[in-house]
């Protein structure tokens, strides 16, 4: 009997079958016809496949879905289960099948692209990768299976509710989301999570957790729908669907959901966990002040606004705006403009100024004396002026070329409002180029740099890229360089190197020849404070345990030279921005961290040293995996 | 439009119409209870940009399915038309209604957001128009849209599939630039700090669209009576679905064809001396310490050589030739870059240094250009010493490399295999990786005439690519090769080789017997559970001093093959008996490759007393 039930399945989900077929045709064809055989091993393939988001995981999550709404409800909605009922065979081996077949059809592509996978490999190896790895395919093959059959079981159980099953399913992924932050063993569940590849080394562990937590759930899942099918409290469970399909109830759901979605955002918006610090949740006595008035200033530049208490302060500062703008107007060489409105009352985290299109934020309570207070106005006030020299269109394409906004803002305001620092930015870089570690695919790319080195090191090291290109080119050419950039006709979709070729090209300047000077500039650097350099320490993180919390302990391979520190900050991921970061910390540590503070096992931490004059000089980023 | 139908709309949504008002009205409280977080905004005002987003795409989704998707799916509209209204007046109502529910909660929490901000800045009434307009305008283009969809009926999730798929290759096949039309100017970086001017040409093509979609909606109610929207509001066959399927992936497959097909522009310096070879530039800039004379110098020379290398390997066509002066790298490291939407080979190197050898720049600028010529199929690794070696001879044909001899010398101390090029190419390092292979094109030249070494060069190095299964039988292979020119096998060529070597080996005894008294040393240290340090040593025997040394590493992936030279980071130290540490710590299951090298002047090359690759256990 079963092999009728087999044909018969076939038969009905034959549209499935076609689509993964051509899916996977369509992957395969593709391959041969555009590629040579022979350059596809798992370095280029692999980790795209398999990867969160990637091919392999939003297929089969789609397909397995979409298959199992329909698998049990539409024998039920087209009354074809009368018809099965009368055959010689239960309802439960009925189940079996059209789990088993669905099961295969789901697992059609994956299984053919990761077999596709590794014929490409087979044919790429090489003598430094002569594996074929068969293990990782076995391990990343099986959790696929496990993670079709819980997507399917998922569908199947949800498959009731027939059109809400897809909101019910996005309102279960954002709460799963949601939550996965403050609990994140709550990961486990997530299908797609089990089939990321975790390498130690070139083995991929089993995630035996995840694992049985996955299929501990499939099972949960599988229950219900057998339940449901088998017409298990049929009666009450009719009712509840009926009650459920209300038209009322629809409109509650979606509204639900979109309140799901509002909840999300609410969290983003909403204050940190632990309070506006950011911090761990703090019992201490709270002490508010009552909010004060803010204070208006007009110059013939600025329109300044102000925390009514820090007049004294601003004072200073606004009577010496308008000589900071005509500086900096001065230099760039644009004409005068529309006012610009400064708020002086706070700035985004781990900044003192930031700019927007004919608008600025300081912080005036943290600026140490006046002279810093007109420095960081000038700095800022670079960047407006810029923003309008490229035009608003291309500003974003501006803010991506990091190294040179930060470079030139850093450049006016220790040129012309603050020297004695640069002395300070010019250690940072030196630093930096004795190390070897100034690469510049990496300051072309300033979400790269931020990932593996340091978001900051744009301000020393742009500030030397611009003092090269002024010296070699004159005060002007930052001002061409800029117009170049917000040029009529400029090509679109340009980025990184060739954003960066395009606009230094059109302005008449050889950009390899400015990274030229500039490194011969920072060689000099390196030479001259050679002493120096060669007397800070690389300090190295060593992982410390104690009551179930991990820390992270600094070593260094020599002695602190006197007014410095050792600090050390983390990250909950690769790409987190700079305000997500956590930290600094002063001193070697050792620096703990808790559960919640740890993403999925690991912990990335970077450790550097802090000079007298607050600047920091960083050693990489370093992940470290911890149980 | 008429008061009847408004009320019945409102009395068959109002629990869903006003909910979604109350959920806004939560949204804009907390955005507004939560002033602080504007400071990553700017202003307060920025953060009306969230609603506009979620008003104009999830909020006017959810509304066009209850007033248009729903109506009309079910087919409720033919009830209506049985009324004395019309078919406009209906649909007219429902347009109204739904921009007004949506643009409701904008404004209401545009109010709330002024009454804060304008105790921190000045609002003047010209820039909240203009952020009223640029706020609004989008919501209605939504709304605007959703409701058409909802009228096309089963066609709506193929439209929004089909729009993406539009987007998708006007991006990658034109200069289209999305964040440069319409309501994504409205909404851009601008948004609430824009305080003068109305962005009119933006404002006027939403309005357009806006108009130009209500005249589309109102003109699938109307055409014949009515019947085309019911049409379209039939449910989808599963047929359908798949079919539709399958053409998007296929659109999707046509398009990613098509870009990578895209004809690419060569690469052009600005400011670059120039020459010519078959018709390509090469191009080569100055720099500091590299005057522009001495670049004329260089892009004529290579020209030449690149044009002679042309004319040999009967190459029909050159890609543009970019080469650029840069300090950042080592005298003997030379690097070429990945270009997008361009076409060349663009190289940099330290064309200053004094250390700078224009020979070994030449080889390696030769092979870049025949692994452009050959879309990379030179690189395979049963052929590469032929790459390596070719162009290492090619380089130095005119004369006798008196380096040559030392470099193979020491290259070959240990056996090499050269079916496993990529191994030996790790082991010894490019440099002294191209004078071995440069000995196994002088062994084989040494057994055939020009004219047949010539023919083999080309049927090696310059034959037409091809893709797939034909493109990979229709290679050449060397075992092939040589027994149609009577040289036996591969194997006996390797033989030949090796004996070439061991009488180099024979010649320079004494470098290797140098060599050999070097003792490197890597040891991985457990500093925690987790956490390791690398100690490296090099000790000299007995009073042999063991000199600088380099420590190179990378950490790799699990995968990871050739490591370039330039992605090596680079720790110089002195060989004593104390040990050294890397700066960089280790965690456990990373994998690293380790190299420890020594310059050695009399072979211009370095020497690698170890390349290894661990894994941290």
């Amino acid at each position: 009997m079963i092999r009728p039930l087999i044909a018969k399945e076939l038969r009905d989900q034959r549209p499935f079958l076609w689509l993964s077929v051509f899916f996977l045709a369509v992957e395969v064809i593709t391959s041969l016809w555009t590629e040579p055989l022979g350059f596809s091993p798992y370095a280029q393939t692999f980790v795209e496949r398999f990867k969160v988001g990637g091919d392999l995981s939003t297929m089969t999550f789609v397909l397995a879905f979409a298959l199992g709404t329909g698998l049990l409800v539409r024998e039920q909605d087209d009354r074809t289960l009368e018809f099965l009922d009368a055959l010689p065979t239960s309802r439960g081996m009925l189940f079996s099948v059209k789990l088993g077949v669905a099961l295969g059809l789901v697992l059609l592509y994956p299984l053919g692209l990761t077999a596709w996978t590794l014929v490409e490999h087979g044919l790429s190896r090489t003598s430094l990768d002569a594996s074929l790895h068969v293990d990782l395919l076995v391990v990343g093959s099986v959790l696929r299976i496990i993670q079709a059959l819980a997507v399917l079981a998922l569908a199947l159980a949800l498959a009731p509710l027939r059109r809400l099953s897809w909101t019910a399913l996005a309102v279960l992924m954002l709460a799963l989301s949601l939550w996965q932050d403050r609990v994140p063993w709550l990961a486990a569940l997530n299908p797609l999570q089990l089939t990321a590849p975790e390498f130690e080394g070139t083995r991929w562990p089993w995630p035996v957790e995840a694992m049985a937590v996955q299929l501990g759930a499939s099972g949960v899942l599988l229950f219900i729908a057998l339940a449901q099918f088998l017409g298990l409290g049929q009666r009450r469970l009719g009712a509840l669907l009926r009650w459920l399909q209300q038209s009322w109830m629809s409109g509650v759901v979606s509204l639900g959901t979109l309140g799901l979605f509002i909840a999300v955002l609410a969290r983003v918006l909403g204050p940190p966990p632990g309070g506006a610090d950011g911090g761990a949740a703090d019992e201490r006595p709270r002490v508010r002040f009552p909010t004060s008035t803010v204070a208006q200033a007009a110059t013939r530049y600025y329109r300044f606004t102000y925390p009514a208490e820090l007049r004294h302060r601003a004072g200073p500062l606004v009577d010496a705006a308008d000589g900071v703008h005509e500086q900096v107007r001065q230099f760039l060489g644009e004409s005068p403009g529309a006012l610009i409105h400064a708020d002086l009352g706070g700035s985004a985290a781990h900044t003192g100024g930031t700019a927007y299109w004919n608008t600025l934020r300081m912080d005036l309570a943290g600026a140490s004396d006046a002279e810093r207070a007109s420095a960081v106005l000038g700095h800022e006030t670079t960047h407006v002026l810029a923003h309008r020299l490229v035009g608003v269109a291309s500003v974003p394409k501006l803010s991506r070329m990091k190294l040179l906004s930060e470079g030139l803002a850093t450049y006016v305001e220790t040129r012309f409002f603050s020297p004695e620092r640069t002395s300070d930015y010019q250690l940072i870089a030196a630093a930096a180029r004795a190390r070897r570690e100034v690469k510049i695919e990496e300051l072309l790319d300033p979400e790269r740099l931020a990932a593996d080195r340091d978001a900051d090191w744009v301000y020393p090291l742009g500030r030397a890229f611009v003092d090269a290109l002024v010296r070699r080119h004159g005060e002007g050419a930052p001002a061409r360089v800029l117009a170049a950039i917000g040029r009529e006709g400029a090509p679109e979709g340009l980025d990184g190197a060739l954003a960066w070729q395009d606009a230094f090209q059109t302005a008449g300047i050889d950009l390899s020849q400015v990274f030229d000077d500039m490194f011969a500039a920072l060689d000099a650097q390196v030479a001259a404070q050679r002493t120096l350099l060669d007397s800070l320490p690389r300090p190295r993180g060593v992982v410390e345990r104690q009551d179930g919390r991990v820390a992270i302990r600094a070593r260094l391979d020599k002695p602190l030279p006197s007014g410095w520190r050792v600090v050390c900050r983390f990250r909950r991921t690769e790409r987190a921005e700079s305000y997500e970061l956590d930290g600094p910390y002063a001193g070697e540590g050792p620096h703990w961290r808790e559960a919640t503070d740890i993403s999925e096992g690991r912990i990335w931490y970077q450790l550097g040293i802090q000079g007298p004059e607050s600047l920091i000089l960083y050693e990489p980023w370093t992940l470290v995996r911890v149980k | 439009m008429s008061a009847a139908l408004l009320r019945k709309e409102w009395r068959e949504h109002r629990g869903a119409l006003i909910l979604l008002n109350v959920l806004f009205g939560v949204l804009g409280a907390l955005l507004v209870l939560n002033e602080a977080r504007y400071a990553t905004h700017g202003t307060l005002m920025e953060v009306l940009k969230i609603p506009a987003v979620m008003l104009s795409t999830a909020a006017a989704l959810f509304v066009a399915h209850r007033l248009v998707t729903r109506e009309y799916g079910q087919r409720t509209q033919l009830f209506l038309e049985s009324l004395p209204l019309s078919r406009a007046s209906i649909l007219a109502t429902k347009l109204l209604l739904g921009g007004g529910v949506l643009l409701l909660p904008l404004v209401l929490t545009g109010l709330a957001l002024w009454s804060r901000a304008r105790l921190h800045e000045d609002l003047s009434a010209r820039f909240l128009l203009i952020l009223g307009l640029r706020a609004a305008t989008p919501v209605l283009l939504g709304w605007m849209f959703c409701a058409l969809a909802g009228l096309i009926g089963r066609y709506r999730n193929p439209l929004f599939l089909l729009l993406f798929l539009a987007l998708f290759a006007a991006d990658r096949l034109t200069d289209f630039d999305l964040t440069r039309v319409g309501p994504t100017v409205l909404l851009g970086s601008d948004f609430a700090f824009e305080r003068q001017h109305f962005p009119w040409a933006a404002l006027g093509l939403c309005w357009a669209a806006i108009l130009g979609m209500a005249a589309v909606c109102f003109g699938l109610v109307l055409h014949r009576d009515g019947t085309l929207a019911e049409l379209l509001s039939q449910r989808m066959s599963h047929r359908e679905k798949v079919f539709i399927a399958c053409i998007c992936v296929g659109l999707v497959v046509v398009i990613s064809v098509m870009d990578a097909a895209k004809q690419r522009q060569p690469f052009t310096l600005h400011d670059a001396e120039q020459a010519l070879a078959v018709g390509s530039p090469v191009q080569v800039s100055s720099g500091v310490g590299f005057s522009r004379e001495d670049a004329a110098r260089l892009a004529t020379r290579l020209a030449n050589d690149l044009g002679a290398l042309s004319r040999y390997l009967g190459l029909e066509r050159l890609p543009a030739v970019a080469v650029m002066p840069i300090r950042e790298l080592d005298a003997d490291v030379f690097q070429r870059a990945e270009l997008e939407n361009a076409d060349g080979v663009v190289v940099r190197a330290n064309l200053a240094d004094p250390a700078f050898d224009v020979r070994d720049f030449e080889a390696f600028l030769f092979q870049q250009v025949l692994i452009w010529t050959s879309k990379g199929q030179v690189l395979r690794e049963e052929r590469r010493w032929w790459l390596d070696g070719f162009t290492a001879w090619w380089a130095r044909r005119d004369e006798e490399d008196p380096r040559l001899s030392p470099r193979v010398a020491v290259a070959s101390r240990d056996d090499f295999d050269p079916r496993a090029w990529l191994t030996t190419r790790e082991r010894v390092g490019p440099c002294l990786a191209g004078a071995l292979a440069a000995r196994g094109i002088t062994v084989l030249r040494s057994q055939l005439d020009e004219e047949a070494f010539h023919s083999l060069a080309r049927q090696l190095l310059a034959w037409p690519p091809g893709t797939g299964v034909t493109g990979r039988l229709s290679e050449p292979r060397l075992e092939d090769l040589l027994r149609a020119r009577g040289l036996g096998s591969e194997s006996e060529l390797f033989t030949r080789w090796r004996t070439a070597a061991s009488q180099d080996r024979a010649v320079h005894a004494a470098l290797l017997e140098a060599l050999s008294r070097l003792h490197p040393s890597l040891h991985v240290v457990a500093e925690s559970q987790e956490t390791f340090r690398l100690e490296h040593r090099l000790r000299g025997e007995g009073n042999t001093p063991a000199g600088r040394y380099a420590l190179l590493s990378q950490n790799l992936g699990p995968f990871t093959a050739e490591v370039a030279p330039y992605a090596l980071s680079r720790q110089d130290a002195v060989g004593a008996e104390d040990a050294v540490i890397l700066p960089q710590g280790l965690a456990r299951g990373e994998r690293w490759l380790f190299v420890m090298q020594q310059e050695r002047p009399e072979l211009g090359c370095p020497v690698r007393l170890v390349a290894e690759r661990r894994e941290i256990p």
